[in-house]
Formats: structure tokens, C-alpha cells, sequence
């Protein structure tokens, strides 16, 4: 299933295979000097794309596949590369062509080895090596051995198969959770979708032994999530992929198993790298890259004279730390090999210690502060060492920050940084003519500048969220503006995230003084917290509520709400608590850095349920007085 | 040498990104047909006489690899080239098995984009 080279489409997609000559000098040097001169042949290795030069897929492939040759041969290798473009140019008669023309190109340079990238061009080779390279060992990658067997390849002929093999990421699973009762594989309802549980029931059918398996698919978004979040423990969760639901609502696959796998109740698995991070255990790929190297190791061993068979791509196993320990599995039952991702800790595990005590410190401090509020000469020295290190802590945050919008970000900014570019090439192709239309280039500038501008006032967000303080920057300035400059950070995660935003300043100006930067990262991390809340909320009705006004003694209020589950009852006064988190995914910081930030201005917040459901979080700074 | 303008559907929902690209295959002679959704797409005139589509894959409503399985389904031969600005393996695949002419990551150069149109319409009998 979801073999990477093979497309079954009218324009497929095939890999791409580069063909590499060992050279034979250092193996027989080291074994007989008496060969010497034998090593001076520079093998000559030819590396047949199928289509043209620039298929991505076949280009990785390539690329690696050729980095694997010269590194194994210390650049001893002679690479020639053949570009047929089949895709463009299917025909026989231009199939004939390219056989004659390649056995006359290369009639004093006869290869030694062929590697074939993809299924085209292995057929290609397989009928026409006695033109062209009477003499070559021939090696392929790029599609499964189903594929091979129904080529009938020549014995001689071998390869490197990419297999996604489905049954070993249910094999990390079980070596995981070696005591689980019960597997259930989850998928969508696109074509896509079915045709990867087609391959999960045929395969995985023989191997769950005693333990009971159960297919998901045909549901809504939200029944997904449902079920997920219903199983135990002892549950394996495989998450093939999920492009559209039974309500035919599209999604990205990563977005949706991380929809599914947030509140999941078992450990969830999946056979895609990009899963990883976005709350998978983990599991079992294969990679462009890896395609390139096996095939090139082949080629290597052919040259050397070693007898050579086909091979599975290996798989590669990936796994997240992080959600081991969420799940209490141990990396040493990992299968050996396996990539671990997220192993280092996060800033925020790795400092914990120091943020404690900063934070303990702090508060401390802030009691000495209110302690010594009149002794007035005491008191501005303690309040600098204090404030220094709550804007340590502040700027962890705000990189934090940084760091979970950055994919929303570069999304955002890639569509102007695509019209720009579109747009000044056009410009430059138009001006090359005889009588370039000015009147449209003077558009094309001014659409320029526009998107320059969009470009630019994004990065000038960001950089509000990174700036570094040494000391507060006072600054008198409208709450409603920072609302909204914090809402234009937000609003590509929150589309992204499928929630709706409602935006309710007041008309009259809500001046206080406080630093910006730091009433701005207060406001992102309550609407942050509370996007998270609404992750098990239907679509259609997450919706994030910003209100500000003022209060009857005369202060500033900002409150959010979400419709998201509200704060069990329980847990309301701790929700300001250090590491305080409901979240799997929480640092437990975000609201406590937020209360730091709000008392050191002198103001106060507070959490609540709303009678409707889900939470609201308010604050309230002084105003000024005009 | 050609007798009329080839013509090109372009599927987008930022309207300068489309507008970019318009004006690109304007440049290089090609017509072009804009459709801020796939639902509009689908909908189109049916004088419409698009011989490709450049299809942005995120778009609200219908995403561009659903529209593709329809036309798929519904048999039409309309080559297709994906753009998009958020980088997924999965999604990448998947375009790759629905089947395009190509899979281009925003921003890209004109080159890419040409290319991929060129090669598209040499495999539509022309006119």
C-alpha cells in the first residue's frame, strides 16, 4: 500500500533509481597487491531516469542513491545519467529511439551497471541491454515485488523493493504493549483511505493472534475522536489515514490523526514520519532517501562481484519520545534502529528546575515586595531582581509561542512570498518583449507592494513575539490594539484548528500602561489554552469569544471564552498553579506566567465555567487615568 | 504559430496568489480560467475550455485532492498540477497517487510551473 513510486494514475509517478559503480581498488588492494592495476578501472555505472529530471520523488532517490556511490567508492566512480522521459514521450517509436540512441552513445563507454529508477525504465533496461550494456549488471528500485514479479525480470536482474509494510508498525506496537487485548485500525472513507485498510485487513489478518481487531472507518471526525478517546489503555490504536470522513469533509492526514490521537485513550500508531510530533507512538516508513541508499548498496555489492539478490528497502522505525513517556511504554522495547525523535528535552523540561525556582522565587519575592511596599528605598532594588528574572521566564514563553505557531506561520507566509515571486517573474518575462505593457507591470508592482507589505507585517508580528526584554518598556496604549495584534497572530492556527473567532472591543479606548509585549503574550496564552480545550468540540461549534470592557471600578477587563469542556469543578482554583495541566500536550506554564504577568502590572485574573459550557479566563488591569 | 491560446483553470482561494499566477501564464501566452474554490471549478461554464488545471490543495470547502478524485471518478481527462504552501508527507503521497503532472511547494519559480503546464497539455490532442 501507498508504495512511494508507484503512481496508478495515467501520469505515475515512478522512483528513480541512480546506478553506481563501485570501485574495486581499495577491496582488492587490501587484499592482494598483485591486483593493483585492476583497480585503476574507474567502474562505469549508468542511472536511467523514466521520465525527466525534474520528478521529485525520482530526483531524492536519485540523489541519495548517487551520495551513497561516491562515498562508497571515495569518488572513484564514473556516473552517467539517462533521462527517457517516458511520461511525455510514451510511444514505442520514441522508446525504440532512445534504445538506439543510448546503444550508440555509449558504444565506446559500455557500462558496467545499470540502476533502473522505477518501473519504466527497469522494463526499458531489461529489453534492451544487449544494445546497450551487453555486459552490465542491472539493479532497479522504486516499486514492489508484486510489481517485479508481474515484469518477469530476468533472473540476473535485482532490486530493492519499497514495500509499506503495515504488519511492522503493528510489530513496534506489540512489542510496546506486549499485554494489549485489542487492535483497532482507524481510516477514512477516501479512496486513498479504503485502499490502505484493504491492506491492513489482508495482511494484518494473521498475525494478531488472540488479540481482538477491530476496523474503524466509515465514520465522521467526530466519531473517530469519540471512539478513540474511549479505548483503554490496552488498546493499540493504528491510524492509517484519514484525507475525507463519512460527512466527506477533507482533511491533511497529520491534522486529522493529531485531532484523534490528543484525546485518544490508547497509544496510537501510524506509518507515515510526519505523523511523528503530532501525537504518535510511533511507527514504521519508508523513505525517498532510504530507496536511494539501498539501491546504491546493491549496485555497490554487484560491482564488487558479490552475489546480490533483492531486497526490501528497509523500513525505517520512528518513534516520539514524548509520547512513551505520555503512554509509560519503555524505549528499550523499541525495535533496534528506531529513530527517537523529541529525545532531548524541551526547553521547558530541560529548565524546569530553574523555572520553579524562578517562578517560587518570584512569588516569594513578590510577597517580600508587598511586604516592604513602604519601606520605598528597599523596595526598588528587590523589584529589579524579581522583574529580571519574570522576564527570563516571559521570553521562554514567548518562544514557546513562537514555536507552536511556526507551522501556521510559515503557511501564512508563503502565500505572498508565492504571489511575489510569481508576480516578478511575470514582470520580468513581460518586460523582455518588444512592447511590454506598462500599465500592467505598474499593477504587478503595486500588488507587489502589497504582499511585500502582508509579508512584512507578519515577520513584524513574529518579532513582537520573540522580542527580548532587559527591562520593561513602559508604554501607555489601548488594551482593544494588543487584543487584536494578539488575534492576527492567532488567526491562521485558529483556521488551521477549525475555529471560529469573535472579536468584541469596546469603542471607547481602554488605556493602560504596561509593557506590550507582555499583555500580548498574557492574551495568546489564555486563547492558546483555550483553542486547546476545544479539541474535542465538533467543528462547528468551537468558537473563541475575546470581549473587553470596562469595569464598574474603572478598570480594564479582557475576558476569553471557549466552548471547549470547562475546568472540572474541582480544578478551578488550581488552573494559575505551576505545571498545573489537563493537557498531555501542556507545559502547565502558560497561565501562570499569564497571572505573573497580569499581578506584576497590578492586576488580577481569574477562571470560570460558563453556564453554556466551556471555560472563560478574565484580567483586569488599572487604567490610566487621563 | 498556434492558432488560439491554450487555456489553463487556476483553483485558488487567495486571490493575489491567483492573480500571480494568471498574469504569469498570461505572460507566457497561455488563457486562463480563475475558480476561487473547487466547488466553483465544478460549476464552471461549460464552455469552459480548460485543457489543465493548477489546483491548490488547501482550500476552503473542497480540498484540491478531493476535487481531483472526482474528476478521476467522473472520468475526465484533465491533467492536473498541485500547488500548495504547507508541506505534508502524506499529503504529497496521496497527490502523487491521485496523479499530477506536479506537485509544486509555494513559493516556486515560474520554470516549475511552465514546465508542468507545457508537459500537461502535450499529452491533450490539441484544439
Amino acid at each position: 500500500m501507498a508504495r512511494d513510486f508507484e503512481a496508478p494514475s495515467r501520469r505515475p509517478i515512478r522512483g528513480p533509481v541512480r546506478v553506481f559503480w563501485i570501485s574495486l581498488l581499495a577491496i582488492l588492494a587490501a587484499v592482494s597487491a598483485g591486483l593493483a592495476e585492476i583497480v585503476d578501472l574507474v567502474p562505469r555505472v549508468l542511472i536511467l531516469y523514466p521520465y525527466d529530471e525534474r520528478i521529485p520523488a525520482t530526483t531524492i532517490a536519485g540523489e541519495s542513491a548517487r551520495n551513497r556511490l561516491l562515498e562508497a567508492t571515495a569518488g572513484k566512480i564514473e556516473l552517467f545519467s539517462e533521462f527517457l522521459d517516458l511520461s511525455r514521450f510514451p510511444e514505442n517509436v520514441h522508446v525504440d529511439r532512445m534504445a538506439r540512441y543510448l546503444a550508440e552513445k555509449y558504444v565506446d563507454h559500455r557500462p558496467d551497471l545499470v540502476i533502473a529508477l522505477g518501473e519504466e525504465a527497469t522494463s526499458f533496461i531489461a529489453t534492451n541491454r544487449k544494445t546497450i550494456a551487453p555486459h552490465a549488471k542491472i539493479v532497479f528500485c522504486g516499486f514492489s515485488g508484486a510489481t517485479a514479479a508481474s515484469l518477469n525480470l530476468p533472473d540476473d536482474v535485482v532490486g530493492a523493493f519499497s514495500e509499506f509494510d503495515i504488519t511492522k508498525t503493528f510489530e513496534m506496537a506489540i512489542r510496546l504493549q506486549p499485554n494489549a487485548r485489542q487492535l483497532v485500525v482507524l481510516g477514512g472513507s477516501a479512496k486513498f483511505d479504503q485502499a490502505w485498510i484493504a491492506d491492513a485487513r489482508q495482511n494484518l489478518a494473521g498475525l494478531t493472534g488472540n488479540i481482538e481487531t477491530t476496523y474503524l472507518t466509515g465514520l465522521s471526525i467526530d466519531e473517530f475522536i469519540e471512539r478513540a478517546a474511549g479505548l483503554s489503555e490496552d488498546v493499540i490504536l493504528l491510524v492509517l489515514t484519514v484525507f475525507v470522513d463519512s460527512t466527506g469533509r477533507n482533511f491533511i492526514p497529520q491534522d486529522a490523526f493529531e485531532k484523534i490521537s490528543v484525546t485518544a485513550g490508547a497509544p496510537t500508531y501510524g506509518p507515515y514520519s510526519t505523523y511523528i510530533g503530532h501525537g504518535a507512538v510511533g511507527g514504521n516508513t519508508v523513505t525517498f532517501e532510504s530507496v536511494g541508499t539501498t539501491v546504491a548498496n546493491l549496485a555497490v555489492d554487484a560491482l564488487a562481484e558479490k552475489p546480490v539478490s533483492n531486497v526490501d528497502v528497509p523500513q525505517t522505525y520512528v518513534a516520539d519520545a514524548r509520547q512513551l513517556q505520555r503512554w509509560g511504554l519503555a524505549e528499550v522495547d523499541l525495535p533496534s534502529g528506531t529513530v527517537v525523535s523529541f529525545k532531548e528535552k524541551s526547553l521547558w523540561e530541560e529548565y524546569w528546575a530553574e523555572i520553579t525556582t524562578i517562578i517560587a522565587f518570584v512569588a516569594a519575592q513578590s510577597f517580600v515586595i508587598a511586604a516592604l511596599l513602604f519601606e520605598r528605598g528597599r523596595r526598588a532594588a528587590v523589584e529589579l531582581t524579581a522583574r529580571g528574572r519574570l522576564l527570563e521566564v516571559i521570553h521562554l514563553n514567548q518562544s514557546a509561542t513562537a514555536g507552536a505557531l511556526s507551522a501556521s506561520i510559515a503557511h501564512e507566509l508563503n502565500q505572498p512570498l508565492g504571489a511575489i515571486r510569481n508576480n516578478a517573474e511575470a514582470a520580468e518575462f513581460m518586460l523582455n518583449r518588444d512592447k511590454p505593457d506598462l500599465k500592467l507591470i505598474k499593477q504587478i508592482l503595486v500588488d507587489i507592494r502589497d504582499d511585500d507589505k502582508r509579508a512584512g507585517d507578519i515577520i513584524q508580528r513574529l518579532r513582537g513575539l520573540l522580542k527580548k526584554r532587559s527591562e520593561i518598556d513602559w508604554q501607555e496604549f489601548d488594551i482593544n490594539d494588543v487584543v487584536k495584534s494578539a488575534l492576527q497572530i492567532l488567526h491562521s492556527e485558529a483556521e488551521r484548528r477549525g475555529v471560529a473567532v469573535d472579536c468584541r472591543p469596546t469603542a471607547r479606548q481602554l488605556p493602560v500602561r504596561a509593557d506590550r509585549v507582555h499583555i500580548q503574550q498574557v492574551i495568546l496564552n489564555i486563547a492558546t489554552n483555550a483553542m486547546d480545550a476545544m479539541l474535542d468540540s465538533a467543528p462547528a461549534q468551537r468558537r473563541l469569544l475575546l470581549l473587553t470592557d470596562l469595569t464598574e471600578s474603572s478598570k480594564a477587563a479582557v475576558s476569553i471564552s471557549d466552548t471547549g469542556t470547562g475546568i472540572p469543578g474541582d480544578q478551578l482554583g488550581r488552573v494559575f498553579d505551576t505545571f498545573f495541566t489537563t493537557k498531555s500536550n501542556g507545559t502547565g506554564l502558560g497561565l501562570t506566567i499569564a497571572r505573573a504577568i497580569v499581578e506584576t502590572y497590578g492586576g488580577k485574573i481569574w477562571a470560570d465555567n460558563l453556564p453554556q459550557g466551556g471555560a472563560v479566563v478574565s484580567f483586569v488591569l488599572p487604567l490610566v487615568k487621563v | 504559430m498556434e492558432s488560439r491560446p491554450q487555456t489553463v483553470a487556476v483553483v485558488e482561494d487567495d486571490p493575489s496568489m491567483r492573480r500571480s499566477v494568471r498574469r504569469l501564464l498570461n505572460a507566457y501566452g497561455f488563457a486562463v480560467e480563475e475558480f476561487p474554490s473547487a466547488e466553483a471549478f465544478l460549476g464552471r461554464d461549460p464552455d469552459s475550455c480548460a485543457e489543465c488545471v493548477v489546483l491548490d490543495i488547501h482550500l476552503p470547502g473542497m480540498s484540491g485532492l478531493e476535487l481531483r478524485s472526482r474528476l478521476t471518478a467522473a472520468g475526465s481527462p484533465l491533467p492536473v498540477i498541485f500547488f500548495t504552501a504547507i508541506d505534508d508527507d502524506a499529503v504529497r503521497i496521496a497527490a502523487l497517487q491521485l496523479g499530477c503532472v506536479a506537485f509544486l511547494r509555494k513559493p516556486f519559480p515560474a520554470e516549475l510551473l511552465i514546465d508542468a503546464i507545457i508537459k500537461a497539455l502535450s499529452g491533450v490532442p490539441s484544439r
